[in-house]
């Protein structure tokens, strides 16, 4: 029998966001963020400088918005310049982007960005470990990557005696 | 060239017993993830959650969904919400689940917005209308930002006060 009762309905709100990292032909690396929402839509472009990841550009722009006056709000990017992708950077941005003195979908973005950056150094690192030919390779890499890496119980997979590092002996 | 690029990309749907559906997919160099979350409003709480690691870096990797469970009945929302989730999603299985989960959360008190919208507008009410009623009725929104700030230019432009 055919079914003819489909428990679907219309998509209500969405949101798709999106954020790259680059490098730059001055050294220096870049994020560019874009969001577009069923009430917004906004783009991000920022330039760190190396090595501490001190932004030293920032702009972007509030394109569409369910409020007119959100549009305004780019001015409150220029308080990022200087901040350091680092340790309490989630706090700082969230206080001074963000909050009700700020925007926190800029605030969002700028972070959805420094996430891109960090990501961006490890992809090598782990473009490296998953190209392993062999399961001794692999092993190997996920050995020296658990040994070498100090995030003990960041995640499942760094979790003290799990299976994996039982497995390998780390 | 982009040396790392994401994709976060999240729908919701209101079923008829008033639960929002948000649906979440993140996708990027290293990792593929999906997760569904069931939440009650006007609680704002979980009602279910379950998530998929498409792609991922460990044979740990794909258990950390399981954490999931775990996260049922945690209300969404107040000033510790985030750290309790990168907390119990993040260190408990993965940072980037934890990171699509508090963005499907984020996304339900818009959707409920959109819903109340979508029947104001059929209503024949416009936006700065909506806006002014939005204002008077949910806490939630007054002073969240500059734009819907008591000081900002628009409670002066639609003559609102709180």
């Amino acid at each position: 029998m055919v079914q003819t009762v489909v428990d679907n309905r219309i998509l209500g709100y969405t949101k798709n966001m999106h954020a790259g990292a680059e490098n730059l032909d001055n050294g220096n690396t870049a994020a560019r963020v874009r969001v577009d929402d069923t009430f917004l839509s906004a783009e991000l472009e920022m330039e760190f400088k190396l090595p501490d990841l001190k932004i030293v550009s920032i702009q972007g722009r509030i394109i569409r918005s369910f409020a007119e006056e959100c549009k305004n709000n780019a001015k409150i990017l220029q308080r990022a310049m200087g901040m350091r992708v680092g340790s309490g950077i989630t706090r700082l941005v969230k206080e001074t982007i963000g909050g009700s003195n700020g925007c926190n979908v800029f605030a969002d973005m700028i972070l959805e960005g420094c996430n891109a950056i960090i990501m961006g150094f490890t992809v090598d690192e782990i473009d490296k470990q998953l190209a392993a030919k062999t399961d001794e390779g692999y092993e190997q890499a996920m050995r020296d990557m658990l040994e070498n890496n100090p995030r003990v119980a960041s995640c499942i997979a760094f979790a003290e005696g799990n299976e994996l590092r039982k497995r390998l002996g780390v | 060239m982009f040396e790392f690029t994401r994709s976060k990309t999240i729908g919701t749907e209101k079923r008829e017993d008033g639960i929002f559906l948000v649906h979440g997919f993140l996708d990027d160099n290293v990792y593929t993830i999906e997760l569904d979350l069931e939440v009650k409003t006007p609680e704002f709480t979980i009602a279910g959650a379950r998530g998929n690691m498409k792609r991922y870096t460990t044979p740990e990797c794909p258990k950390a969904p399981s954490i999931l469970n775990d996260a049922v009945g945690i209300r969404i929302g107040g000033a510790d919400f985030e750290t309790k989730i990168k907390k119990l999603v993040g260190r408990g299985g993965c940072r980037h689940l934890a990171d699509l989960f508090i963005e499907c959360c984020n996304a339900v008190f818009p959707a409920l917005i959109q819903t109340q919208w979508k029947e104001a507008r059929s209503n024949g009410i416009n936006k700065d209308d909506f806006i002014k009623g939005l204002v008077n009725k949910e806490p939630k929104i007054r002073d969240r930002c500059i734009t819907y700030s008591r000081e900002g230019e628009l409670a002066k432009r639609l003559g609102v006060s709180w």
